[in-house]
């Protein structure tokens, strides 16, 4: 199979934008952490649908669990499921629903619940350790989910522990659902927290690959330390209409505005939704 | 290096881990029951710090890599701190974690609310496939240690370090309910430390003749179902005991079961309600939140509305100091005596059947095989109201039938339901009951048996053997028959029980029926009953059984079926309604065919549903609860007991003997009076606490500790009997007016000629 990252993220965001059709989905967050995805499953971890069960594999866990229609396109396209199944998506008859679970072909962890899954992935890790397997475990984190104090506290176990083979990747879009997190709950200076808790931690730009090469070419950054990786990214990228959007976070479309959008994606000039926007927040 | 000595808990856990790797222990610096661990399993002692949260997150991690986490925090705080971590990580993922949690309910002791688990069986139970265990103890905890990390599931488990507080006849089976001891009237259901407390309250309820069953519930969930819908039918109240809140503990749990089974149970909960407990240290604690076992077991009285709780100070079942005090008995005697005359409506409840002075004269209330007399005065009772009480005084399932009739009415303008069920089920029980009449008083029945059997066979002789009731045709052949015309004597003869001669020589063609108690005292000799069936065939009469003793006792079907001889006719009262007023003439379809309009039988009260609606009742308890054999073998233990009493001493002038289910003490004129030696017996007996008059009536109510303190009874006093006899100063040993004979039977009238009429 032969790809290019953008071409491949390309492919991503055109799936997740169809599956805002009928119930909708968490668009703003899948846009953001595309990129993220598509670069972890295709240059960092050690983990092919072929080979599950081997016990030295990388894991990932996507903590922040509404972004899951960009993992569901992302291993629809490596192979982990047809891509005909992410028409699926919000089926009955399927398990394609708003947060991920374990039925799904390489989904590790069920999410949604924010603040769970830096703790399991410190276990994952743990166990690796046990077993003295080289595997990894990557779990990308949201930016407002970083308001939860049990990612803070299992922050500390995993430093306090040396868990240098766990790291946490945050899709810093900026929001917390419908508003901006620095507008909310401050995090900045965001680095330095997590230093301050004994991360070795780096900030990128999230949607360039040059920048994701170099953040995750030598992991861990420091021996005897947890890695953070803070990628700034952009809500909804790749439909500038809706970039940085607070409103265009869970989006519900009509098949219309579907095109319209992938359209957009693909480099047309874009035309207004008319679909009223879904505040949850 | 020094060696690590682990505490058998951390032994169990040690010896787990070094046969299984997979598994680890995790801990949110909750250390006090694994702290030598560390030493032993190194980098599979994994401790978070005080971060409940991440511990179970952790957890789930591991156990998603195959691992088997036994996690430990203050039951508190893994149950609540942490509760949306274990539901939706361990709950959702399904994961094989162990949550133990420490110093659960009462153990948190002095610690106060914020540390006191007392909803976490309500919140743990609420997860999907979670387990819940409850062990008694530590050796309980520790031998259910490997069924545990078998088993799949995930569990949270009250942590107890306690030694042990009962036997454990299933170790390492939490799924089942442990009975840690027996009893019938009450199952008291519990868990953890609490159950020491049960078994404490039980000990304290033996001592009011209630048995009580101890449970030990070690999974509230999934909960041992047949064990507690056992304990409900099995017994008249259930209680359930834990230091949890009411709401969603083992009270709701075993609540949702009996409504969801359809049982009925009387349920006491005794649990913490709406409030968290007073921060104390344990001893303390139990006793000042009403958990200590004579609390638990006065609440258990108080519910039963056992009449020990209303103590009048009188003498209990015991060896009292002296006898009762029966003021209050001797006055309404006394006025008795100025209105009724013979002063009782019962022969057999009479003064003259009681040692006078000593005897309590008048009962006010029973429970059970125990009755309380008006000066307050409590007694194991061996009369049980002569015969009626087949299950016991007040007995619940009973008393609930008679009161659910009482609201819809007691006797009616037309004829009742209840007539016809009932009607059915002794035809479905009693051997023969091809048709059957109820009345209200064996008499009754027995009276028309008589006229029935006359009017069917066209003849007007009666012959009869034992005691059949008050009516004309029989109280005449006795010395009590006065104001009975002559005639009416000349038609009835009598025979001696077990000899067929003396059948033979009153039976014949003028005969009506034969009437007779196929078995009182002795038992019937081989070919005995048969004997008269062919007596009565070979001349034509009708052969009647009169079963107010033998039915519903000796077998359920009575005599008739103990004993394999079909009757003609057969009547029927005492143990079928244990109590209520009815009796039954049953029999031949073509013999009962007289009553469609020849033979009147008929009275206000035959219908009476109250009766109706209790022998309804009586009849399938008496099969449910096996009544006929229980009663069967505990006579025999007794009558077993008091000829072991009589060998040993080399008495032989006495004897205990019946059927088993009614046994007599009889004494041999030849060497003792009687009279004096059952007198004495019965004057000893009440200063023990315990009424008789000779015989032991026993019902269900009777328990196995009942028939030993009996047995007890004997042994103190029969040595003292036999020394007066020998010594020959019963008479002055008596406190009291001796027992008096009841009445003789009177010898055959002269015959006259044959076919005479």
């Amino acid at each position: 199979m032969s790809f290019t990252r953008p071409g491949l993220a390309l492919k991503v965001r055109e799936h997740v934008i169809r599956m805002t059709r009928g119930g909708g989905c968490f668009l703003g967050a899948s846009l953001s952490c595309a990129d993220l995805l598509v670069h972890l499953y295709t240059k960092v971890l050690r983990v092919t649908p072929e080979a599950l069960d081997d016990p030295a594999r990388d894991f990932l866990l996507l903590s922040k669990g509404h972004d899951v229609p960009a993992l569901y396109a992302t291993l629809a396209e490596l192979g982990f499921m047809p891509t005909a199944r992410l028409a699926r998506h919000l089926d009955p008859d399927d398990v394609l629903y708003w947060h991920p679970n374990r039925e799904v072909p390489g989904v590790e962890f069920h999410s949604g619940s924010l603040g769970h899954l830096l703790s399991v992935g410190a276990g994952i890790a743990t166990d690796a350790r046990l077993r003295g397997t080289p595997s990894r475990v990557f779990v990308i984190l949201g930016d407002g989910e970083c308001d939860e104090g049990s990612v803070w506290e299992a922050a500390l176990v995993a430093a306090a522990r040396g868990l240098d083979n766990l790291v946490a990747i945050v899709d810093r879009n900026g929001f917390q659902a419908n508003v901006a997190t620095e507008a909310l709950i401050p995090l900045e200076p965001f680095a330095p927290k997590w230093e301050a808790f004994g991360w070795r931690a780096a900030r990128i730009n999230g949607h360039d690959f040059d920048q994701l090469d170099r953040a995750f070419a030598e992991l861990p950054a420091q021996r005897g330390k947890p890695t953070v990786i803070i990628a700034d990214t952009v809500r909804n990228k790749g439909l500038p209409s809706l970039e940085g959007k607070p409103e265009r976070w869970f989006v519900k479309l009509s098949p219309g505005e579907v095109e319209q959008l992938i359209a957009e994606l693909h480099g047309a000039a874009a035309v207004p939704l008319t679909s009223s926007p879904q505040v949850v927040r | 290096m020094t060696s690590t000595i682990l505490q058998p808990y951390e032994a169990a856990l040690a010896q787990l881990a070094a046969v299984d790797p997979a598994v680890v222990v995790v801990t949110a610096e909750n250390r006090a029951a694994i702290r030598n661990l560390p030493a032993v399993l190194g980098e599979r002692f994994i401790d978070v710090g005080v971060a409940e949260q991440t511990m179970i997150g952790l957890a789930a991690g591991l156990a998603l890599r195959g691992r088997k986490p036994i996690v430990h925090a203050l039951a508190a705080f893994l149950t609540m701190r942490a509760y949306e971590f274990i539901r939706t990580d361990v709950g959702i993922g399904r994961l094989p974690v162990k949550l133990i949690g420490g110093v659960p309910g009462f153990l948190s002791d002095a610690n106060g609310p914020t540390h006191q688990a007392i909803e976490d069986i309500a919140l743990m139970r609420g997860i999907p496939g979670m387990k819940v265990f409850c062990p008694a103890d530590e050796a309980d905890l520790i031998a259910a240690l490997p069924a545990l990390l078998a088993d799949p599931a995930p569990c949270y488990v009250r942590y107890t370090a306690s030694p042990v507080v009962c036997p454990h006849p299933l170790p390492g089976q939490p799924h089942r309910i442990e009975t840690v001891a027996e009893g019938d009237d009450v199952a008291i259901l519990s868990f953890g430390l609490l159950i020491r407390e049960a078994l404490d309250a039980r000990a304290r309820l033996a001592a009011d003749g209630i048995s009580a069953r101890v449970l030990s519930v070690r999974m509230p969930k999934p909960l041992d179902e047949a064990a507690v819908l056992a304990a409900a039918a099995d017994t008249r109240l259930v209680v359930t005991v834990e230091d949890h809140l009411q709401t969603g503990g083992l009270y709701s749990a075993v609540c949702e079961l009996l409504v969801r089974s359809g049982a009925r149970a009387d349920l006491l909960p005794i649990a913490l309600t709406e409030r968290w407990f007073k921060p104390m240290l344990l001893p303390d604690l139990l006793a000042r939140e009403g958990f200590s076992g004579a609390q638990i077991a006065a609440r258990i009285l108080e519910r039963l509305d056992h009449p020990s709780r209303h103590p009048l100070g009188g003498n209990r079942v015991m060896r009292n100091a002296a006898d009762p005090v029966i003021a209050r008995s001797k006055s309404l005697w006394a006025r008795a005596k100025q209105l009724i005359p013979g002063g009782t409506q019962t022969l057999a409840k009479g003064p003259g059947q009681h040692v006078q002075g000593v005897a309590p004269i008048y009962l006010a209330r029973g429970r059970g095989a125990r009755v309380w007399d008006v000066d307050g005065n409590e007694y194991l009772d061996m009369t049980m109201a002569v015969g009626p009480l087949s299950l016991g005084y007040a007995d619940p399932v009973i008393d609930e039938a008679i009161r659910t009739q009482l609201g819809d009415g007691i006797t009616f303008s037309l004829m009742h339901p209840l007539e016809v069920e009932v009607a059915e089920l002794i035809r479905d029980v009693v051997p023969g009951a091809e048709r059957v009449r109820f009345s209200k008083t064996g008499a009754d029945a027995t009276s028309a048996a008589i006229r029935v059997a006359r009017a069917f066979t066209d003849r007007e002789r009666v012959v009869c053997c034992g005691y059949h009731g008050w009516h004309d045709w029989y109280i005449a052949t006795t010395d009590r028959g006065a104001g009975i015309p002559a005639a009416t004597r000349e038609l009835v003869s009598t025979f001696d029980y077990n000899d067929l001669d003396s059948v033979r020589a009153v039976v014949d063609v003028d005969t009506a029926c034969v009437i007779f108690e196929p078995m009182v005292v002795e038992p019937p000799q081989p070919g005995f009953l048969e004997g008269v069936r062919a007596i009565c065939d070979q001349h034509g009469a009708l052969l009647v059984f009169d079963e107010m003793w033998t039915g519903f006792r000796i077998a359920l079907g009575g005599a008739q079926q103990a004993f394999g001889v079909r009757a003609d006719l057969a009547t029927y009262s005492k143990a079928i309604a244990n109590g209520m007023p009815l009796s039954v003439l049953a029999g031949r379809a073509d013999v009962m065919q007289k009553l469609e309009r020849d033979v009147f039988f008929y009275t206000t009260f035959g219908g009476e549903a109250l009766s109706l609606a209790a022998a309804a009742a009586t009849i399938p308890e008496l099969r449910r609860r096996q009544v006929p054999e229980t009663l069967a073998a505990r006579g025999r233990v007794l009558r077993q007991g008091f000829a072991r009493i009589c060998a040993e001493r080399g008495i032989a002038w006495t004897r205990c003997v019946g059927m088993d289910a009614r046994t007599m003490v009889a004494f041999d004129a030849a060497s003792v009076d009687p009279l004096l030696a059952r007198s004495f017996v019965q004057q000893e007996l009440i200063r023990r606490g315990v009424l008789w008059s000779g015989f032991h009536n026993l019902s269900w109510a009777h328990r196995d500790a009942e028939i030993e303190y009996l047995v007890g009874c004997y042994q103190e006093i029969l040595p003292v009997l036999a020394d007066h006899v020998a010594a020959g100063t019963l008479a002055g040993a008596l406190r009291g007016t001796p027992v008096e004979p009841v009445f003789r039977r009177l010898g055959n009238p002269p015959r006259r000629g044959k076919g005479a009429r």
